[in-house]
């Protein structure tokens, strides 16, 4: 049985290294796709194009104006007429317009009320909502120093006045550096991602060639043949995740690990056994590998959705958080910022732990009955 | 026919390159003319180019270099000028129907891709209906339909515009017998009415004898193209039939000889092609103290010449001897007691009892869709039956799955070894998934002839020695019993005959039972006995001249009429003997009582002004022997 079982998975690997694209998918998805992300889906906004149309071409607005630096805002044009601010905003060569009206100065300098008009591009509802709170905070300290300016000129000293000032301190991220956060997430999400589809692609394969017949008639027990074609997927996707964070995570984004790796593999190990058992799963009902890509997509939006990747459970909406109970992956990144980001020993991640075991079981189970079954019709 | 007028497709110095730097040569200098009328044939194995020169000719593919002209337009300056007047099935069963729409909105979505009037449309349909004879289904969604079926509804889909040059792509792959038949009548029809030009490619080389002409392709080359009785001749050396036993020492005797140039098993029969005295060598054999039971001459066919064309003089055939102690010991039969597999309401396997003896090599024979690979599934414990029961080695399919595994080897349809790993790699898993210990691979691999190819990718071998490295694979672990499904597809006829010998030796000399499945007619003859498949149902079992005896009893024997004039003499002949058909150009009808039939046709003829008139007597085909047998079961269960 022993050495059934090892031929069978020395095969596998001689398939894996022998496609060349497949070889280097798997090492792009754990390299270079978690760099991107770590680099771009960075929740700061930057360089967001702006155009200005300035009325009031006056001390007031150039000095207002001048607050809205890059690398935040880029100005893109300064425009003479009004029309031109519809044909940035369609063209998307600027995502926000800024008009000063043409009393600006006057109002500044204690007529009343000074308004600024900040027209966006709701299209790129992300950027633009950040750019927004922006121009608010910047709108909102420059109307302090007015305030302050005038405050003097009475002789008054506004920090007397009573008020409120936050002191945050951050832990475990000091600087708030998202790239910790999102690329130890696309980690995750391709570890989850890279177990369901290998294992699954490769049971439909052998489906499709008819090779799995062959290996069916021949003394190799369903069981045997199961267990052959996750332990290579483990093996990979484990070993690749090694890589990443030695190659990744550690050196470019410098994410502090800061619990237990063997506890973190450990539990990965466990995560990802249920995840390929999944896979065999997908490939039971799958007829073909469009149809594995198409359930395999069915079945992780919702996961990676319920995950709280995107948003934390919290947010959600109470039956939906109840529904998040489900995802396997929900468990895995708490465990996983928990060891890595937070430094959690084992007694405050066990909760996780038992939702991946727990989950991971029944996974495993319900595909090797499942798969068992499909082969005895 | 086609020397006065000129011809209606022409091709001269056709290439056809494939794959990175155009290194492979799909079609290389094919040249070849068809007439009104004519009905030209490509024969040949898988990849020999058929498909990509008739792809060429529709328009669908570029060629690199040549000419082809189809009804006047020059097809490589104008593919999409070709495609109007041009009528083009494509391969497969049915491939260019949708299966979800019903026979009707198939025809009509076909009519709007060619904006045909409305009366035009209306006296095509119904004249294609009438022929095909698929008028009371009209209403019945295509893929609800049989497979003889669906193929005569994609050539009515194909025909809609009623063109003159009909271009089609294996029609009768995996059809079965009946519908082929029809087929053809359909084509011959169409030949006969409408004086089109007619250009098809088979693997069947049986089929080619139903062509006015033929052109043999190997590799992409024509080899050898003209009247298909011409071809015939050409075959070099004289041709006989042994039977002799003990038929292995028999075998021996005879390729060691100089006289003998080649030696074939085929079942029980040996047979060789020689130059000089056939009683020497009956005498030869004699005197080895072997039983020489029969010697008849036999006529050449295409596949004798296509085999002397390809193979050069004799040449060392690969062996395959697995350790006999592995054989014996067990009771090494297959027997199948009312066995029925059922998928929901479909019944692809119904009531089977099958009895299959040690050491026999035993063929199931039947088109696609007849059940055998399903038969086969279920006795290699693949798929559970519905009812009944398989008994393998002497263990018991369904309680004793285990055991009936180590007992079995099992290849299945088309080649199912691992592409992306290497022939050593494949073998090592083999081995290890069989706990095979001390195998000589190295010696196993040269005498199969594979060798030279150890490190080679297995899917980027020629499709024959993939044929044996799978064949390799199945008896690696030395199982009594091996079960292989449609294992010779689409192979050329030389790698298909080294098979079928190393088959043979593995029965013979090391007395594995083999149970084969076939859709090649002209491939039963290699088995020891045959079971006849239909519809699922198991409709004969005997040997393969038990079956044409029983034909013969039954429907008589088969009388041919070669005429120069055979379309005037067929219409002649039709009235007085409806069940006669057209067969290349020569006319066919069964007969008990041969002197008085030809007598009577001969009379016919006379009165119709037809004078030059030769009669024979061939062997029935194995195709005419399955469609009487197919027509006896129809009656028996309606």
């Amino acid at each position: 049985m022993l050495r059934r079982i090892l031929g069978m998975i020395r095969k596998e690997f001689a398939q894996i290294l022998r496609d060349r694209a497949l070889v280097f998918i798997l090492i792009w998805a754990f390299t270079a796709a978690i760099y991107t992300v770590g680099r771009g889906h960075a929740m700061e906004v930057t360089n967001v194009p702006t155009v200005v149309y300035d009325l009031s071409r006056s001390p007031a607005s150039r000095e207002f104006l001048s607050h809205l630096q890059p690398p935040y805002f880029k100005f893109v044009a300064y425009l003479d007429r009004e029309e031109e601010i519809a044909t940035y905003l369609d063209s998307g060569k600027a995502s926000i317009a800024v008009v000063i009206p043409p009393d600006f100065q006057r109002m500044v300098s204690g007529q009343g009320q000074a308004h600024v008009q900040v027209i966006t591009d709701g299209a790129v509802a992300m950027p633009a909502t950040v750019a927004v709170a922006y121009i608010a905070a910047i709108s909102s300290r420059y109307s302090i120093a007015v305030l302050e300016g005038r405050a003097a000129a009475a002789g008054i000293r506004l920090s007397s006045l009573p008020g409120i000032e936050e002191r945050v301190r951050v832990k475990f991220n000091p600087n708030m550096l998202s790239s910790w956060f999102s690329s130890l997430l696309e980690l995750m999400n391709m570890l989850t991602m890279v177990s369901l589809l290998l294992t699954a692609a490769d049971l439909v394969r052998e489906k499709e060639h008819g090779t799995l017949d062959q290996l069916l008639v021949s003394p190799a027990r369903p069981f045997e043949i199961f267990l052959a074609k996750i332990i290579p997927t483990i093996l990979v996707v484990l070993g690749l995740s090694g890589f990443s964070f030695l190659f990744v995570l550690k050196p470019v984004f410098h994410v502090p690990i800061r619990g237990s790796m063997l506890l973190f593999y450990s539990v990965a190990a466990l995560y990802v056994f249920a995840m390929t058992s999944m896979g065999i799963a997908i490939a039971v009902v799958a007829r073909n590998l469009s149809q594995a890509m198409m359930i395999m997509l069915l079945i992780l939006q919702p996961m990676i959705f319920l995950s709280g990747a995107w948003n934390p459970p919290e947010a959600m909406s109470p039956w939906m958080r109840w529904f998040s109970l489900i995802s396997p992956l929900r468990y895995f990144i708490d465990f996983g910022y928990g060891v890595i980001l937070k430094g959690s020993g084992l007694s405050t991640v066990a909760w996780d732990i038992a939702g991946i075991v727990i989950l991971g079981s029944a996974l495993f189970a319900f595909s090797l009955w499942w798969f068992q079954r499909s082969l005895s019709r | 026919m086609s020397a006065t007028a000129p011809p209606v497709i022409e091709v001269k110095g056709l290439w056809r390159f494939y794959g990175r730097w155009k290194k492979v040569e799909a079609v290389r200098d094919v040249s070849f003319e068809v007439g009104r009328g004519e009905i030209f044939g490509l024969i040949g194995p898988d990849g020999a180019g058929k498909t990509s020169i008739i792809q060429t000719l529709a328009g669908v593919l570029k060629a690199h270099r040549g000419c082809v002209s189809v009804g006047g337009i020059d097809v490589l300056a104008n593919p999409e000028a070709v495609k109007g007047p041009v009528g083009y099935m494509p391969q497969g069963l049915g491939v260019n129907l949708y299966e979800s729409l019903s026979v009707q909105e198939n025809i009509e979505f076909f009519r709007d891709l060619r904006k045909l009037p409305e009366k035009t449309y209306r006296e095509n349909r119904a004249h294609l209906l009438n022929m095909t004879r698929l008028g009371p289904f009209v209403q019945r969604r295509a893929g609800n339909l049989s497979g003889g079926m669906r193929q005569k509804l994609a050539l009515i889909c194909a025909l809609i515009h009623l063109p003159d040059v009909i271009l089609l792509d294996e029609p009768t792959t995996g059809v079965d017998p009946i519908s082929r038949q029809e087929f053809w009548q359909i084509i011959r029809r169409l030949v006969q009415e409408r004086k089109v030009a007619v250009l098809l490619s088979t693997s069947y080389m049986d089929e080619a004898e139903r062509c006015h002409r033929i052109a043999l392709l190997h590799s992409g080359r024509i080899i050898e193209q003209g009247d298909p009785e011409d071809l015939r001749a050409k075959a070099a050396g004289q041709f006989a039939a042994i039977q002799a036993e003990p038929q292995a020492s028999a075998l021996q005797i005879l390729q060691a000889r100089d006289d003998v140039l080649s030696t074939e098993a085929f079942g029980r029969e040996l047979r060789i092609r020689f130059a000089g005295d056939l009683q020497t060598i009956e005498k030869a054999l004699r005197d080895r103290q072997i039983a020489v039971s029969n010697v008849a001459r036999r006529e050449p066919d295409l596949e004798d010449l296509f085999l002397q064309l390809l193979s050069a003089g004799k040449q060392q055939k690969p062996e395959l001897r697995i350790p006999a102690s592995h054989v014996v010991g067990f009771p090494a039969t297959v027997k199948s007691a009312a066995v029925t597999k059922r998928f929901g309401d479909f019944v692809a396997v119904d009531t089977v009892d099958l009895s299959v003896e040690r050491g026999e090599i035993f063929g199931l024979l039947g088109p696609n869709g007849a059940g055998k690979t399903t038969l086969i599934k279920m006795m290699c414990g693949l798929l559970g039956p519905s009812a009944g029961a398989i008994q393998v080695a002497g263990f018991d399919i369904q309680s004793e799955k285990q055991q009936v595994r180590d007992q079995i080897g099992y290849m299945s349809q088309h080649f199912s070894l691992y592409r992306d790993l290497t022939v050593r790699q494949n073998l090592r898993l083999y081995s290890d998934l069989y706990g095979v210990r001390n195998t000589n691979f190295r010696g196993l691999m040269r005498s199969l002839g594979l060798e030279e190819f150890e490190s080679r990718l297995a899917g980027d071998l020629p499709t024959g020695l993939r044929q044996r490295l799978s064949l390799l694979c199945a008896v690696l672990h030395g199982p009594p019993v091996l079960f292989l499904d449609e294992p010779t597809s689409g192979v050329d006829p030389v790698a298909r005959r080294t098979f079928w010998d190393l088959i043979y030796s593995l029965s013979r000399e090391s007395g594995v039972t083999v149970l084969v499945s076939t859709h090649y007619m002209n491939e039963a003859d290699h088995c020891d006995r045959l079971g006849l498949m239909h519809q699922g149902r198991l409709i004969a079992v005997d040997t393969p001249a038990g079956l044409k005896q029983t034909s013969e009893r039954r429907s008589g024997r088969l009388l041919a009429i070669h005429t120069p004039g055979f379309r005037e003499a067929f219409d002649a002949i039709r009235p007085v003997y409806p069940g006669a058909f057209l067969y290349g150009d020569r006319i066919h009808l069964r007969s008990f009582d041969a002197r008085s039939d030809e007598r009577r046709v001969l009379s016919l003829l006379s009165q119709a002004g037809i004078t030059e008139v030769q009669t024979s007597e061939p062997q029935i085909s194995m195709d005419e022997t399955f469609i009487d047998f197919i027509r006896t079961a129809e009656m028996v269960h309606a």
